[in-house]
C-alpha cells in the first residue's frame, strides 16, 4: 500500500488503478474515463491536506482523513475545505464518488458508478452498467446513459438525455424528473416522487405497459391508447402502447405527470 | 480540433504510441479518441497519409496482417523518440490539462443538452396539456370536485407514503448497490419474453403455436409458484 498527504497543487500517476473511492467536500471533482495510465490532478487545495491510498488490490483512495461515507451526509464542519481535482482512471473501474457540496463530472465509464452528493451537481457523462446516484439537493444531468439507474434525491432535479435505461429506478421528494428515454423491450421504469412534476418522452413506436398512479396530480400523455381512470384518492392512466413489453411505472402523490411523444423516426 | 497537437506533435504522438506496441491505423485513431475521451477525433484522412509520411521516412515499417497494414516503430523511429523525450513529457503533460478542458467541456456540453431538453420538453407538455379549451376547464372543474371529495383520503395516502419514504429512506445510501432478487426476477422474465418475440418474429404464429405456448407458461408459472411457497 502507498500513501500520499497532498497539501498543494500536484500530479500523481498509477501503474494499475482496479477500483475507484473519491470524497470531497466543496470546489470541483472530475472523474473520466482513459485508456491512459491512471492519474490523480490536483490544481487546487486548502486546508486540511488530501489522503491519497493505493492500495495493493489496485484500489485508489482519495478523501479527506475524517470524511467517511458515513459522515458525508451530515457534513457540518467549519472552514471551505474546496479543492479541484482532476482523475482519469479506465472506463471498467468501478467508481464512487462522494461530494458535499462540490461539483462533479463523471464520464464515460462502464461498470459500476456510485454517486453520491448532498448539494453538489451531478453530470453523467456516456456513463453505463449500473449506476447509483443519491442527492440530498443537488441536481443530476446525464446524457448517453445506458443501463440501470438508481436516483434517489429529496429535492434534487434529474434530467436525462438520450437514455437508454434497461432498469430506471426514480425516488424524490420533491425533485423534478424530466427525461428523453429510448425503452428498451427489457427497459423497466419506476418513478415515486411525492411533489416533484415528472415529465418523460418516449419514442414514437414504443412498446411498453405503462402505469401511472397519482393521488391529487394531473396526469397527461400524448399516447391516446391509454386510458384515464378515476378511484376514490387515486388517478390511474395506464395501458399497453404498441405490443407492450418494457414496463413504465410511476406513482405520485401531487406531482404532475406528463407522457410525450417523440417524432417519428 | 484540440491544440494539443500543434507543432508536429501528432507525429511524436504517433510514435509512441507505435513504440508501445504495433498497431494498424484504425487502433491507432480509436486509442487517440479514448485518450481524449471523444473530444479529439482524428479522420483517417489525417492519420494514414502521417502513417505513410513516418514510413516514407524510415520512422515506422509496416506488414500486411489479415489484410490490414500493421505499423511498427523502426530503430530511426525509437531515436526521434529518445531525443524528442522532454518534448514528449511536455505533450503528456498538455494532455492531462487537456483532461481539464475536457471535463469542463463535458459539463458544459451536458448542461447545454440537458437545458434545451428540459425546454423543449416543458413546451412539448404545455401543448398536450391545453387541448381543446373547453375540455381543460371541465376537467379541471372535474378535477377540483375530485380533490375535495378525496381530500381525506390522500391525506391518509400522504401519511402512509411518509412513512414509505421514511423506510426507504433509511434503507437507502447503501452504496454498493446490489440489485435485489425481485429486480432481478423482472429483468430475467423481460429478457425471456425479448428472446420469444424475436423467434416469433421469424416466424408465423398459428393456433398450434398459442396453445403450445399457453401450455409452456402455465407450466412455467406453476413451477416459480411452487417455489416461492
Amino acid at each position: 500500500m502507498r500513501q500520499w498527504t497532498i497539501e498543494k497543487p500536484e500530479r500523481l500517476t498509477f501503474d494499475s488503478v482496479r477500483k475507484l473511492n473519491v470524497r470531497i467536500v466543496a470546489g470541483k471533482l472530475a472523474v473520466l474515463a482513459s485508456d491512459g495510465p491512471p492519474t490523480l490532478e490536483v490544481t487546487e487545495i486548502d486546508t486540511p491536506p488530501l489522503l491519497v491510498t493505493h492500495d495493493d488490490d489496485g484500489t485508489l483512495t482519495v478523501t479527506y482523513k475524517d470524511l467517511t461515507w458515513d459522515g458525508l451526509l451530515g457534513w457540518l464542519r467549519p472552514g471551505r475545505r474546496s479543492a479541484v481535482l482532476a482523475l482519469t482512471v479506465p472506463k471498467d473501474c468501478p467508481v464512487n464518488v462522494g461530494v458535499v457540496s462540490a461539483s462533479a463530472v463523471v464520464a464515460g465509464f462502464e461498470d459500476r458508478t456510485s454517486v453520491r452528493s448532498v448539494s453538489g451537481e451531478i453530470v453523467l457523462d456516456g456513463v453505463s452498467g449500473e449506476i447509483n446516484a443519491d442527492t440530498v439537493s443537488g441536481a443530476v444531468e446525464s446524457r448517453g446513459l445506458v443501463g440501470d439507474l438508481s436516483f434517489k434525491s429529496v429535492s434534487g432535479d434529474l434530467t436525462v438525455a438520450q437514455g437508454t435505461p434497461r432498469r430506471l429506478s426514480v425516488t424524490t421528494i420533491s425533485g423534478r424528473i424530466t427525461a428523453d428515454l429510448e425503452l428498451p423491450p427489457t427497459g423497466h421504469v419506476t418513478m415515486n416522487s411525492v411533489s416533484g412534476d415528472i415529465v418523460l418522452r418516449l419514442p414514437h413506436a414504443v412498446e411498453t405497459d405503462v402505469k401511472i398512479r397519482s393521488n391529487s396530480g394531473r396526469l397527461d400523455a400524448a399516447f391516446p391508447e391509454l386510458d384515464h381512470s378515476v378511484q376514490p384518492g387515486a388517478k390511474t392512466l395506464g395501458g399497453r402502447i404498441g405490443g407492450g413489453m418494457a414496463s413504465l411505472t410511476a406513482n405520485t402523490v401531487s406531482a404532475d405527470v406528463t407522457l410525450l411523444k417523440g417524432a417519428h423516426a | 480540433m484540440s491544440p494539443v497537437f500543434g507543432h508536429g506533435r501528432l507525429r511524436l504522438y504517433l510514435l509512441k504510441l507505435l513504440e508501445e506496441s504495433p498497431r494498424h491505423g484504425y487502433e491507432v485513431i480509436r486509442l487517440l479518441q479514448d485518450r481524449f475521451l471523444g473530444v479529439y477525433s482524428p479522420s483517417p484522412g489525417t492519420i494514414y497519409p502521417r502513417l505513410a509520411r513516418l514510413e516514407e521516412e524510415g520512422l515506422v515499417t509496416h506488414e500486411v496482417v489479415d489484410g490490414k497494414k500493421v505499423f511498427t516503430i523502426s530503430d530511426r523511429g525509437r531515436d526521434e523518440l529518445n531525443e524528442r523525450l522532454d518534448e514528449l513529457a511536455d505533450l503528456e503533460q498538455e494532455i492531462s490539462d487537456s483532461v481539464r478542458d475536457i471535463a469542463r467541456e463535458v459539463k458544459e456540453d451536458v448542461r447545454d443538452t440537458v437545458k434545451s431538453l428540459r425546454e423543449e420538453l416543458t413546451q412539448m407538455a404545455r401543448d398536450v396539456r391545453q387541448g381543446p379549451e373547453q375540455d381543460s376547464r371541465k376537467a379541471w372543474r372535474e378535477q377540483k370536485t375530485e380533490w375535495q371529495r378525496h381530500k381525506r383520503e390522500w391525506q391518509r395516502q400522504t401519511g402512509e407514503w411518509k412513512d414509505e419514504w421514511k423506510r426507504i429512506w433509511s434503507d437507502g445510501f447503501t452504496g454498493e448497490g446490489s440489485r435485489d432478487g425481485d429486480a432481478q426476477l423482472g429483468q430475467m422474465l423481460a429478457e425471456f419474453v425479448e428472446e420469444v418475440r424475436r423467434d416469433a418474429a421469424a416466424a408465423r404464429v398459428s393456433e398450434e403455436t398459442l396453445a403450445t405456448a399457453q401450455d409452456a407458461l402455465y407450466d412455467a408459472a406453476r413451477r416459480i409458484r411452487d417455489t416461492l411457497r
